[in-house]
């Protein structure tokens, strides 16, 4: 299958003080038409950053020391911010992370969804309310509530909204940031449903999430990062039946399960600030397994399809 | 332990709460009795009243009905998020010894001093970590001190409130560890709220299932969870997704219903039959109970 997106190389600094922080190193990232990627972290793994630089959003203190991201044969990083304003919303388009504030409070849901097509003209007004009407529809909104406002819905319900704002420009490639964090359990099930549909009628979809149980029901491939580093990767079944990174067996093994009730295994230690970041191998103060080797930076290996960066495995 | 348990006396027993904003019941009908030593585990979704059932029975929130304490018994919290919760201009020191100085009177320097050394041995913090502030430490961190400062002054009965929900998962788990080693290690009797139920199986023996401010369910941590009865709880246990199975297809419905049963709008199994339940807890057994017709 050919590739959608490609984030070849990609390094980024932030800028704090005058001094440079490297926040992400060397990342590769491939997107297939019709495939779910998750991208999976803790706090302080670059998976936010790693999203918003494929839409040039960055903040003005982080910087693209190298590499490349390739969007349907364009390079993303030569095009200037008209070219990216036309790209937004309707050929790669974001659902972010704040249900509560990625909604405009004073401005009814039926003109926030229908704004996109009026404001990159893809049709007019009247064409626009009825395919916001559609989509609402689609997505399970009462069709009564269409003239409210952001308050007037539940949790569950604002996700679906910005969904609907996300998919109505019918982009190829969506970036869900953390998607169902803020949502029940329940909530977030129908939610993940809803996005794995848009998947299977051939959209791409980069589901960015702390949640290695969603990655592992939802996704087909899956990147597995930490403190700015894409530590291991494959197909998210291979991963996650025969995790060869470290960092990956501890993470999986950490998890508290419904099976096993005895004392839990935590990694140990704290995810070092990005003012501490060590040299070498990035994860060398929580690895258990670590040796002489790990203070020099660990080769990128590759094997049955599977990379990661470790050297004892 | 849990044989144990129940010879063990109550020490504190609810009847009949109720709490309500208005014409609004955040809680109702709520009975529970806590024993000694047992760790109540509440779930439920946002809204459910978890948290305020939480602050009244630390005696922060209004009530109607009746809380009865069979012991003087000393109470403290931890709160979710450990940022908002300590106070930013303060030393970590400053932080645990605040307890002690406050509710405790003491005023010798010596004891707060080995005091202090003693919890922050006790959760797993480096003694270097008393001088300094909150932001200089990170989550993780924060939560053992919050945890340090809870227990410093041995309380009876700790209320943990979504404790491990703003954490890294590779850090949730040493806290749930550290939490537990402080249940055995002292005298505790605990309450453990959290929307996620895999942490309030590894700690909890008793598991009460809030909706709408209601118990649904209530019983043994194992009978509720392997064992589910109320349609919601079955529901809330096959939508948790794991690294181990294939998520499990469930059906949420939408049932126009005039049923007293508070759950029937969404219930997969609500028929004609329910229309007549008079919406009150049905035993399954002599420590679990649920409020539905069809149990």
């Amino acid at each position: 299958m050919e590739n959608l997106l490609e984030i070849r190389n990609l390094s980024i600094d932030a800028k704090i003080d005058n001094n440079f922080y490297n926040i992400i190193k060397d990342i590769d990232i491939r997107v297939k038409k019709g495939e779910m990627v998750g991208i999976v972290g803790e706090s302080g793994s670059g998976k936010t950053i790693t999203s918003l630089a494929i839409i040039k959003l960055l903040e003005k203190n982080l910087f693209i020391k190298n590499g490349e991201i390739i969007f349907e044969g364009k390079n993303i990083m030569e095009l200037d911010d008209d070219e990216m304003r036309k790209l937004r919303g309707r050929e790669i388009s974001f659902v972010f992370q704040e249900v509560l504030t990625a909604l405009n409070p004073v401005m009814d849901i039926e003109t926030q969804v229908s704004e996109v097509l009026i404001h990159h003209r893809i049709c007019d007004k009247e064409r626009a309310i009825q395919k916001t009407t559609k989509i609402l529809k689609e997505l399970g909104i009462p069709l009564d509530k269409l003239k409210h406002y952001p308050h007037n819905f539940s949790g569950g319900q604002r996700q679906r909204i910005l969904i609907a704002i996300s998919l109505i420009g019918d982009p190829k490639l969506i970036i869900a940031d953390e998607p169902t964090t803020a949502l029940d359990v329940i909530t977030q099930i129908e939610i993940l449903k809803i996005l794995k549909k848009i998947k299977e009628e051939g959209k791409s979809i980069i589901l960015i999430t702390h949640n290695i149980s969603i990655v592992r029901n939802f996704s087909d491939y899956v990147y597995i990062m930490y403190l700015g580093e894409i530590m291991e990767s494959g197909k998210t079944l291979d991963v996650m039946s025969n995790p060869i990174h470290p960092y990956t067996k501890l993470l999986l093994n950490s998890i508290v399960t419904l099976e096993k009730k005895d004392r839990l295994k935590p990694i140990e230690g704290n995810i070092p600030s990005i003012y501490e970041i060590p040299t070498g191998c990035r994860f060398i103060t929580r690895c258990p397994f670590k040796t002489d080797k790990c203070i020099k930076e660990p080769p990128i290996k590759n094997k049955e399809g599977r990379y990661f960066r470790c050297w004892n495995v | 332990m849990l044989e144990c348990l129940e010879k063990q006396n109550e020490i504190i027993t609810l009847k009949n709460l109720s709490v309500r904003y208005k014409n609004f019941y955040a809680l109702k009908d709520i009975n529970i009795s806590i024993k000694e030593r047992e760790v109540i585990g509440i779930c439920g979704e946002s809204g459910s009243g978890k948290t305020t059932l939480c602050k009244t029975i630390a005696g922060i929130e209004k009530y109607n009905g009746e809380i009865k304490f069979l012991k003087d018994l000393k109470f403290e919290f931890i709160f979710q998020d450990p940022t908002s919760s300590l106070n930013p201009k303060m030393l970590v020191k400053d932080i645990i010894s605040e307890p002690l100085i406050v509710r405790e009177r003491i005023t010798k320097r010596e004891v707060i001093c080995e005091k202090i050394k003693k919890v922050v041995a006790e959760v797993g913090l480096d003694s270097s970590i008393i001088e300094k502030y909150p932001h200089q430490i990170s989550g993780g961190q924060k939560q053992r001190v919050a945890i340090a400062r809870s227990i410093v002054c041995e309380p009876d009965i700790l209320l943990c409130d979504e404790i491990t929900s703003s954490l890294d998962i590779s850090v949730q788990a040493q806290i749930l560890n550290l939490l537990k080693d402080i249940y055995e290690k002292r005298n505790l009797t605990m309450i453990f709220v959290s929307h996620d139920i895999f942490a309030l199986y590894y700690i909890s023996t008793t598991i009460i299932v809030l909706y709408k401010g209601m118990i649904l369910e209530k019983g043994k941590a194992d009978e509720v969870i392997k064992n589910p009865k109320h349609p919601y709880t079955k529901i809330l246990i096959s939508s948790i997704l794991t690294t181990e199975r294939e998520c499990i297809d469930i059906e949420v419905r939408e049932n126009k219903t005039k049923s007293r049963c508070i759950f029937s709008d969404r219930c997969f199994i609500y028929d004609k039959e329910c229309d007549s339940f008079e919406n009150e807890l049905i035993n399954v057994s002599d420590t679990h109970y649920a409020r539905c017709i069809k149990v």
